[in-house]
């Protein structure tokens, strides 16, 4: 292959953008963690970070360098390493804060739910791609999805079933680790996904609505008549001091409260780097990692804050339109993996650290200390370029 | 499994274009949406945020819920809070020299190190104060204030502490509070807290967080029932100014008390048992030899419920020594927590005959007006047992003078009967197996359940394949051998002959309550029997009790002279240290049984020496034969 045709069609935008956000992770990070050296080194952090990044941007070019249908074949042997490995957890993972979500690879230590929510996405390209009605016949999914207005809504949520299963296995393995937040990226990445190949939008929304119904239920039951309900107490006292402020003040709602007290005192120019009191002196809980937002934020202020989220809005953008250019539905669906998990992160991650969203423990992609979330949000822009490079069929 | 490329054809592309726009559009409307949030908290309310932010900071003070009351059945206070002063640090970010620091060690009287050590535990946490005291004497309070000006950060705050009015008196069922310290702790007590879930949440309260440091219950109600006694801790976050005093309450989550605890205890028949035993355990000392009467326990239960009247432990222990979570040093020696009523385990002696009996005349093996002659020794094989009072014996016994004067002779020969009957229908059997029949009916086999922690229980011994000789089988007729019970399974036993065989689950919370409202109340409850016996056979059990404390009975001396009728039997039970212990059964009043209770005293010589006078102050004051006890709570300050 001609390397100066493939360098020409590969999205310097999205790469830059990508770019751009590990470097103001890295800057930050350093921020968060100065005043905690580890072993007695002020820059453990920046030096684990940086080399993360050095990894993660090699990955990334890897990724996108092989033939995604390459990849799309793998598929199913994805899925199972994903099961099994999510089982490994289960078995013999480390509990950090009452969760069991590390697992321990010789000096490492990985997050493999991280890795599974990548694994997810190519999976569920792969297998709703192949299901979409009409494939193989050349007709396509959406023309099926017009001719579709005419079925049931019953029928349609029925032939959605196979995709539920099917992302369901690995969403209760990686439930009862118990990672109610990254439980909840597996069915956003699910809703983009199945969206975009044609399901009728009523039917998601009939679906998302009748879940976090039941579940709402099952809370006041839990509360009520002692219902038992498989999430821990930590879980429910996050969503209690979301639902209702003050509630339980001493863990979840309180970081909620001191975050948004960070982020309020950046105003229009933040208090400088290295200056943001509430980071400094141990106010902001988890700050360079779930909480790493509100350090930006006090520091560096809106305009740090808008240029971060500005950052994320380009990143979408080309990412939706290389799912526009695909040459196929399962590139397509690809693009809109990646971009629905990246969006679904910075919604939940952001949000929690502004209030308006409860205290779940999703990193902040490519800003968020820690190098397994920073390799697998690395391979999933890998995976959008890889399609946005073999966009016209003609040079394969 | 290969998955076919699908070109999009331009019908498709347009609704994937359409989709993809109203896909991006949403993702886009809600990266603005932070954005505006993001905005309105910098810009709109950034000023009020950048006050809160610098200078004046914001502590999170936790409200220590106080732990919910535990009362008697009359309503008298046998576990109450007080308010205590603590020494907290706010800490600022500035650093104590080592001066400081030695300075307030020395005021609080903690090791050196110990304030750093605690700063250092709080990384990462320093928006909460650091706990360092609980419980400041008055010395303590004043020097500090003394000293203030040089502890920056330093706040002195009011806490509720546990607090029992009574001091020692029953100890061992109330139990003590300390702090959580091991995680085995933390897991065990989030265990056992959904058990009471639904009391909790018609308390409205949640179920409670454990932490390390936290001060929960340890022994006895407080722990079993820490769950609902502790309440929900509140929270008050604060701002303080730079030396770390509180100047304004920014937001409160009042602290909600712990649920009061009813219970089926008699402080006044508590206080009669414990001073008794204490006043017999001293004449046996005095009188006998410094090695008599060293430890005793007793249980005294409501014949028709199974609530626990008394139980005591002696020695015992002041549960106000650990009052604000750290034993006091002065005491620690004395911390007696082990609850032998309901983990010690004795050999019951012959207490256990009533069981021989039962299983005798259940079993048909023995006639009621059959006599058998006592000469002083019964023979098994070549060797020879004696009977108690030696040559040349009771002479001619029948069950009910048996019972009363307590002949092994009869009851080994019973036991020779039973074993000869077990054998004939399986010859790896014994006596045991047949009595274990039937043990377990009246609780000698296995915890007994009461919801206290920690219970250990004996269980009836059984051949189980191993070959017993023929001495070590029959001797368990007399209750010598292999059994070993605890006094509250002992208790049951005399409550469930009592209770005409029915056997109430013994227990001592009798209600659970939040503000005068009664949340949950005990059901006492029966243990369906597996083998129910004939009345006749209890009938002639209790008249032979009854005889026991009746004239030429082995008790008569503590009875002789009391209105009320006791059924009662003496235990001399010989263990493999001397002198024997002293045991005694009974209930009252025996045509219509209201209480029944089990007393052992360890070295205690023989039980008409030592458990039958205790006995005898138990029904004088439970049926009023003496002017109501009166129960002073003794002076507070001095624990």
């Amino acid at each position: 292959m001609n390397l100066r045709r493939y360098l020409r069609l590969v999205d310097w935008a999205l790469v830059a953008a990508t770019v751009a956000l590990m470097g103001i992770g890295l800057l930050f990070i350093t921020s968060a963690t100065r005043a905690q050296p580890v072993a007695g080194d002020n820059l453990f952090y920046f030096r684990r970070q940086l080399l993360s990044m050095v990894v993660a941007l090699g990955a990334m070019a890897l990724v996108a360098a092989v033939d995604y249908a390459v990849i799309l074949r793998l598929a199913p042997w994805i899925y199972l390493a994903n099961l099994a490995m999510l089982v490994a957890v289960e078995v013999a993972g480390t509990i950090v804060f009452g969760a069991q979500r590390w697992l321990r690879v010789g000096p490492l230590q990985v997050q493999p739910s991280e890795f599974a929510k990548v694994a997810m996405i190519i999976c569920l390209a792969a297998f709703i791609a192949r299901r979409a009605p009409g494939a193989g016949t050349g007709t396509g999914a959406a023309a099926a999805a017009a001719t579709g207005g005419s079925k049931t809504w019953l029928r349609k949520a029925v032939e959605l079933l196979p995709s539920i299963l099917y992302v369901g296995l690995p969403v209760l393995l990686v439930f009862s680790q118990p990672d109610l937040g990254t439980s909840l990226v597996f069915v956003a990445i699910f809703l983009g996904m199945a969206y975009v190949a044609g399901t009728d939008p009523r039917v998601l929304f009939g679906l998302v609505g009748g879940a976090a119904g039941a579940g709402a239920l099952a809370i006041w039951l839990h509360y009520r008549f002692g219902l038992p309900i498989p999430l821990h107490d930590y879980q429910l006292r996050r969503i209690m001091a979301f639902i209702q402020p003050g509630y339980d003040l001493r863990a979840a709602g309180y970081h909620a409260h001191q975050s948004q007290i960070a982020i309020g005192s950046g105003r229009w120019f933040g208090q400088g780097l290295w200056e943001g009191s509430q980071n400094q002196l141990n106010f902001l809980p988890m700050r360079h990692t779930d909480f790493i937002f509100s350090v930006i934020g006090e520091e560096a202020g809106f305009l740090g804050a808008l240029l971060v989220l500005g950052l994320f809005l380009v990143l979408i953008w080309r990412c939706v339109l290389v799912a526009g250019q695909a040459q196929d539905l399962a590139g397509s669906l690809l693009a809109v993996g990646a971009t629905s998990l990246i969006g679904f992160h910075v919604l939940v991650n952001v949000g929690m650290a502004t209030g308006i969203m409860p205290v779940t423990g999703l990193p902040l992609p490519f800003i968020t200390a820690g190098g397994s979330s920073l390799l697998a949000n690395a391979v999933a822009v890998g995976l959008v370029l890889n399609v946005g490079i073999r966009r016209f069929k003609i040079y394969f | 499994m290969i998955v076919a490329p699908q070109a999009l054809s331009g019908k498709d592309r347009k609704g994937l274009e359409r989709r993809l726009t109203l896909y991006f559009a949403v993702v886009g409307a809600s990266l603005l949406l932070l954005l505006g949030r993001v905005g309105y908290l910098q810009l709109v309310r950034g000023e009020h945020f950048e006050a809160l932010a610098r200078g004046n900071r914001i502590r999170l003070v936790s409200l220590t819920a106080p732990r919910g009351e535990i009362v008697d059945r009359n309503g008298r206070l046998l576990a109450t809070t007080r308010p205590a002063f603590t020494a907290s640090l706010m800490f600022m970010g500035h650093q104590y020299d080592d001066e400081t620091l030695a300075k307030l060690e020395e005021i609080l009287s903690l090791e050196p190190g110990r304030v750093r050590t605690l700063i250092q535990r709080q990384r990462g946490q320093w928006f909460r104060p650091i706990r360092l005291k609980n419980d400041l004497t008055p010395v303590e309070h004043s020097r500090l204030e003394e000293h203030r000006h040089e502890l920056p950060g330093l706040v002195i705050e009011v806490v509720p502490l546990r607090e029992y009015p009574y001091g020692s008196l029953a100890a061992h069922v109330l139990g003590r509070v300390g702090t959580l310290n091991s995680e085995a702790q933390r897991l065990a007590l989030d265990t056992q807290r959904s058990d009471f879930g639904p009391v909790l949440s018609a308390a409205g309260l949640d179920l409670p967080g454990y932490q390390i440091d936290d001060l929960i219950g340890l022994i006895g109600l407080e722990r079993q029932y820490d769950a609902v006694l502790r309440g929900t801790d509140g929270t008050r976050e604060v701002e303080v100014n730079a030396r770390g005093t509180p100047t304004r309450v920014e937001r409160e989550v009042e602290a909600q008390p712990g649920l009061r605890l009813h219970l089926s205890l008699d402080a006044g028949l508590q206080q009669v048992l414990e001073r008794t035993m204490l006043e017999v355990a001293e004449r046996l000392r005095r009188t006998r030899s410094p090695e008599h009467a060293t430890s005793a326990a007793a249980v005294v239960l409501d014949v028709k419920t199974g609530g626990v009247l008394a139980m005591a432990s002696m020695p015992t222990f002041d549960p106000n020594w650990s009052a604000s979570g750290r034993i006091d040093p002065r005491f620690l020696s004395q911390m007696e927590e082990f609850n032998r009523a309901i983990q010690g385990l004795y050999i019951p002696g012959s207490t256990y005959k009533m069981m021989t009996a039962i299983a005798a005349l259940e079993e048909g093996v023995l006639d009621p007006d059959e006599y058998v002659h006592c000469g002083g020794a019964f023979r098994i094989g070549g060797d020879s047992i004696s009977c108690w009072v030696g040559a040349p014996g009771h002479g001619r016994v029948n069950l009910t003078r048996a019972l009363a004067v307590s002949c092994n002779v009869y009851f080994l020969e019973m036991g020779a009967r039973l074993r000869a009957l077990a054998r004939s229908e399986n010859p790896d059997s014994g006596l045991v197996d047949k009595l274990s029949q039937y043990a377990a009916d009246f609780g000698l086999d296995g915890p007994t359940g009461i919801d206290l922690p920690f219970e250990r229980a004996g269980r009836s011994p059984r051949t189980a394949g191993r070959r017993w000789l023929a001495g070590e089988d029959i001797q368990c007729a007399m209750g010598q051998s292999r059994h070993e019970y605890s006094p509250l399974q002992l208790a049951v036993f005399a409550a469930t002959i009592a209770n005409g065989g029915t056997r109430m689950q013994p227990y001592l919370v009798e209600a659970i309550s939040q503000d005068d409202r009664v949340i949950w109340r005990a059901q006492p409850e029966a243990t369906p029997a597996a083998r129910p016996l004939s009345a006749r056979t209890l009938e002639l059990i209790g008249q032979g009790m009854l005889a026991g404390s009746g004239p030429g009975g082995t008790a008569y001396w503590s009875f002789r002279d009391l209105p009320v009728e006791v059924a009662g039997k003496t235990g001399t039970a010989q263990t493999s240290v001397r002198p024997n212990d002293g045991l005694f059964l009974g209930y009252a009043p025996y045509d219509d049984p209201q209480i029944a209770w089990a007393i052992v005293f360890r070295h205690g010589e023989s039980g008409a020496l030592s458990g039958a006078p205790v006995a005898r102050e138990l029904v004088r004051h439970y049926f009023g034969l003496v002017s109501p006890a009166v129960v002073p709570a003794p002076p507070r300050g001095t624990p």
